[in-house]
């Protein structure tokens, strides 16, 4: 049977329902028809729903959630008036699928009339590719509790991988199923996720969820390749994706996975000698660690990064990586190596027209002469690269110039200045979903009170920053905020408090080899005393 | 017992759908095949039921089996013939008590003291006040340190009137019992607690159960039943966990082996359920000297050691079938006998085949009667699910056990068997052979014909 375009009348209501954010949208759209081997499982799966009377385990294999978003709604088309279909998107690992899945259908109160399947997404969250589960050991203990639970049909998505795992780790569970319905990767689906992958270098601008959708659709696509087994062509593809992802997890803040993407890249990329690859794999490992605040280690990847791009002549990497290098050397306080470098970098994002390098080198060199006290210079220098990135569209560099551009106008006194340019950067950190700015922006706010006068107004925004920061693991940030804390606290004659949070931030200044942490510990000398 | 009252064979698709489940029959269903015949002749209950009707003191026994293959089914049928024979059966699925992922021997012996008080309660037997007493002030103090009766009162009358209320007040020992197993059951650290004191004291323990179960056999006999049986179902269920990386301890020979004595000790007819790996492990001589009477349920027999089919099995799969589904009427003939061979005689695959056949003709639009072509579709689904379930470096090994019709004591043969990658079938004595689906694998098609080149 052919698959039939989804009828235009079809696409609000349908959009609405599965709440894709707009790239996943066009994505669905893209690939809305389904091929006539997945529309034949499709009906397969509808028989069982339709014929169940009574409880019923069903896997569904699906690698790519857009295709599963895809293949739900046309499901719930195909079963209109006949059964309700209700979906429960799982958001993180779980201990227990069923008791999740309760709870779940608790929350939404997902009663309707007549038949009810229930169809599971998201389980694979608390299967990982390798270690533990302890969720499949729960599942193969309290299948019998199943069918107490569910009257009808209950059927579970998950990856290829994931599903595997379950077979062989949850065998008593597994023995109960009455239908498995492997979908095959749609090529339509492939290609789509990867124009999209390979089209729309930055993602540093788009919204979070609008991340996570992306992240979800390149993770299926990795699994979509593993799958179809494609060999060394694709595997070129392959390295590109997971670097993508890499790229995706670093903006969204998971290092650990981001890190690991870019390892499995190079690997590959080094495997077929694509030397580009691996130099933007050691990139992506350097941006990292700058963000980690282990700069010495960032600085070891891009000079070997700065070598590669040299060697094959790519401009644009040789850009990246000298600008990195002057990020990297202005955190240790080398301010003028790092403008050496950033004026390198600057001159190459002139000579190919790259303007968002051009902008962030502009920008990055007025950090450097923030840090050597010329502040005059530094907001020259913000003010351009503010220019470029709202000439652009560029959110994120705006909001990062604008908060700089505080930092400047605070160092030179003008605190009523800093703060207002604090308010609109931490407005567009907020807005994009920026969690890391964000924080910074709220610590920048704390330590713009504090000599106001203001120290409880500071000690809420230092309270907020380092929420943040520990929760996306900013170690620097959290440093930055405890500090921030202890100030206000020793102003409001808490001494021993004061101590007490201070030590907390020499410790973590300590273990991040910052250079604040001998400033830190002269003030925590002279509070003892 | 009861007789549920049955509909007749399903004729629509619908029907017979929901007429194939996949869930374990009350004794005297009459859907209830006999299924000795084929299982090599070996009534498996009828052997379990002579030992405890023709001895005077206690026995204990271990029966195993493939998961699916009709263990508890069986089960429920033994619990009704010794019901028959006057015996007072104590039938209880242990994970209903136990989280089977952390067990631990002590917690198998209080649930079955909490069971005997149930059972006994509901029949209206009760035992000597002071000795009930007694025991019961045993657990309150070893337990929970309570030596005053009236404040325990309290404290479980204050517990019970919050949580599940009851229909009948039951008596205080059933309140401090259900309180005791629940708590092992759910609360993690209540649980190590309750375990550390109970550990030290196993052997007053076992007396305890022993002095209870004394006291109330005379009053069980007054009754009219002739003896005490107990019956743990589901006891295979226990998670199989390496304890110890050295020695290779897992947690199925803590129980059965380590705890074998205590297992032992009690003194009432007792049927265990065991893993069917545990016969495959080392471990195997060990455990059949620790409980010389064991039974092990095999699969029903499609096909003979040297591959030509068994008539007789095959038949008696025909007639679960017919008892569910008007099999003339939604089957072309032949189907049925193809996916009863395509079984491997594993009853809830044989289940799994007929719902996939049905499912898929009423996806292609539900013409009767389904054809071969339909059945051969559901069996490569099933042949695509096992596919999953073994791993690469198994497919060696079980070319060697397609030939040799036998299983080695490793681990990876154990865990074949807990799979179910491999079945056991008996003819006077056991053999095994690959699934039917297993061998249809390309990996292991292409480790047979590399072994069939060497030689």
């Amino acid at each position: 049977m052919p698959g039939k375009k989804l009828k235009k009348s079809d696409e609000l209501p349908v959009k609405a329902e599965i709440g894709l954010s707009p790239t996943g949208w066009s994505l669905f759209q893209d690939a809305a028809e389904i091929s006539a081997e997945n529309q034949e499982i499709l009906y397969r799966m509808a028989s069982l729903i339709r014929m169940a009377e009574s409880f019923r385990l069903g896997f569904v294999k699906c690698n790519q959630p857009i295709q599963s978003r895809q293949l739900f709604a046309r499901l719930k088309d195909m079963l209109a008036g006949e059964a309700n279909i209700v979906r429960v998107d799982l958001l993180g690992p779980v201990e227990s699928l069923r008791r999740a899945v309760l709870q779940e259908l608790e929350r939404n109160k997902a009663e309707g009339q007549g038949k009810k399947a229930i169809l599971v997404f998201g389980f694979e969250q608390s299967i990982p590719s390798k270690g533990a589960a302890p969720a499949l050991d729960e599942l193969n203990q309290s299948r019998d509790n199943f069918p107490k639970s569910f009257s009808g049909p209950l059927l579970i998505w998950l990856p290829d991988y994931a599903l595997t795992r379950l077979a062989r780790e949850a065998p008593d569970f597994w023995g109960w199923r009455s239908g498995v319905f492997e979908f095959v990767p749609e090529a339509r689906i492939i290609s789509a996720v990867e124009r999209m992958a390979l089209q729309d270098a930055s993602v540093s601008s788009l919204s979070r969820e609008e991340k996570m959708v992306r992240a979800g659709a390149l993770e299926g696509l990795v699994r979509d390749y593993h799958e179809l087994k494609r060999g060394e062509r694709e595997d070129r593809a392959l390295a590109e994706v997971l670097r993508r992802l890499g790229d995706i997890r670093t903006d969204l803040d998971d290092y650990p996975q981001a890190i690991q993407l870019f390892l499995q890249s190079q690997e590959i990329s080094w495997n077929i000698g694509d030397k580009k690859g691996v130099a933007d794999s050691l990139a992506g490992l350097g941006k990292i660690r700058i963000i980690l605040a282990e700069y010495s280690k960032a600085i070891e990847y891009y000079e070997q990064a700065l070598a590669i791009a040299r060697e094959i002549g790519d401009r644009r990497g040789e850009g990246n990586a000298l600008g990195n290098l002057g990020n990297a050397y202005a955190a240790l306080g080398d301010a003028r190596k790092a403008i050496d470098y950033h004026g390198q970098a600057l001159a190459i994002a002139r000579e190919i027209g790259d303007r968002r390098g051009e902008g962030a080198d502009l920008g990055n060199l007025g950090n450097a002469f923030f840090i050597l006290g010329d502040a005059r210079k530094a907001i020259e220098y913000y003010e351009q690269a503010l220019a470029i990135a709202s000439g652009i569209g560029d959110k994120r560099g705006e909001g990062i110039w604008l908060g700089n551009l505080g930092l400047a106008y605070a160092a030179l006194g003008d605190t009523r200045k800093a703060i207002e340019y604090y308010e609109q950067a931490l407005k567009i950190a907020q807005e994009i979903d920026d969690r890391r700015n964000e924080g910074i922006w709220l610590g920048s706010l704390g330590n713009a009170y504090y000599p106001l006068g203001d120290s409880r107004q500071a000690i809420e925004y230092f309270k907020q920053a380092l929420k943040i920061a520990q929760e996306i693991g900013d170690r620097n940030g959290e440093a930055n905020s405890l500090w921030g804390q202890a100030i206000c606290l020793k102003k409001n004659n808490d001494l021993d408090q004061a101590i007490i949070t201070a030590e907390n931030a020499l410790k973590i200044f300590e273990q991040i080899e910052s250079p604040n942490a001998s400033t830190m510990r002269e003030l925590l000398a002279k509070w003892r005393r | 017992m009861f007789m549920m009252s049955m509909d007749p064979p399903a004729t629509n698709l619908r029907d017979a759908y929901n007429a194939v489940l996949l869930e374990p029959l009350p004794s005297g269903d009459p859907r209830w095949v006999d299924c000795t015949s084929a299982r090599g002749d070996t009534d498996v209950v009828g052997l379990l039921a002579q030992r405890i009707e023709g001895s005077s003191r206690s026995t204990i026994q271990l029966i195993s089996g493939h998961r699916g293959c009709g263990k508890s089914t069986e089960l429920l049928r033994l619990a009704d013939r010794l019901e028959r024979e006057n015996f007072l059966v104590v039938y209880f699925a242990a994970d209903d008590d136990i989280d089977m992922g952390d067990l631990v021997y002590t917690d198998l012996l209080l649930s079955i003291i909490k069971r005997l008080e149930r059972t006994l309660f509901l029949k209206g037997i009760t035992i000597d006040e002071r000795l009930s007493r007694g025991i019961m002030m045993w657990f309150a103090e070893v337990i929970y340190g309570w030596k005053d009766e009236a404040k325990m009162e309290a404290e479980l009358k204050a517990e019970f009137e919050l949580g599940l209320k009851s229909p009948v007040p039951l008596p205080m020992i059933a309140k401090l019992l259900a309180r005791i197993t629940g708590q092992i059951k759910t609360g993690h650290e209540i649980r190590k607690d309750i375990r550390l004191k109970m550990d030290p004291q196993i052997y007053p323990l076992i007396e305890r159960i022993n002095e209870f179960i004394h006291a109330a056999l005379p009053e069980i006999k007054k009754k009219g039943y002739c003896d005490l049986v107990f019956i743990i179902d589901n006891l295979d269920r226990i998670v199989l966990r390496v304890l110890d990386e050295e020695t290779k301890r897992t947690t199925h020979d803590a129980l059965y082996l380590d705890h074998a004595e205590q297992l032992k000790a009690l003194d009432a007819h007792i049927i265990y359920t065991v893993p069917i790996s545990m016969f495959y492990s080392l471990k195997a001589t060990q455990l059949a000297g620790a409980f010389p009477n064991y039974r092990i349920l095999p699969m029903i027999k499609v096909e003979e050691m040297d591959g030509s089919a068994c008539g007789h099995g095959i038949d008696l799969l025909n007639s679960v079938a017919k008892k569910r589904i008007d099999v003339d009427l939604i089957f072309e003939k032949g189907v049925v006998d193809y996916l009863t061979e395509k079984s491997g005689g594993m009853l809830r695959d044989f289940v799994r085949l007929l719902g996939y056949t049905i499912e898929l003709g009423q996806a292609r639009g539900g013409k009767l009667p389904l054809d071969r072509n339909l059945a051969e579709r559901a069996f490569n689904s099933l042949i695509n699910e096992y596919g999953r379930s073994v791993p690469d470096e198994f497919f060696g090994l079980l070319v060697d056990v397609a030939r040799t019709k036998k299983v080695k004591n490793d681990a990876s043969h154990q865990a074949m068997l807990y799979n179910l990658i491999v079945l056991e079938y008996m003819n006077g004595y056991r053999w095994c052979d690959v699934h039917p689906a297993v061998r249809e694998l390309s990996e292991f098609k292409n480790a047979w014909e590399k072994v069939k080149k060497v030689g």
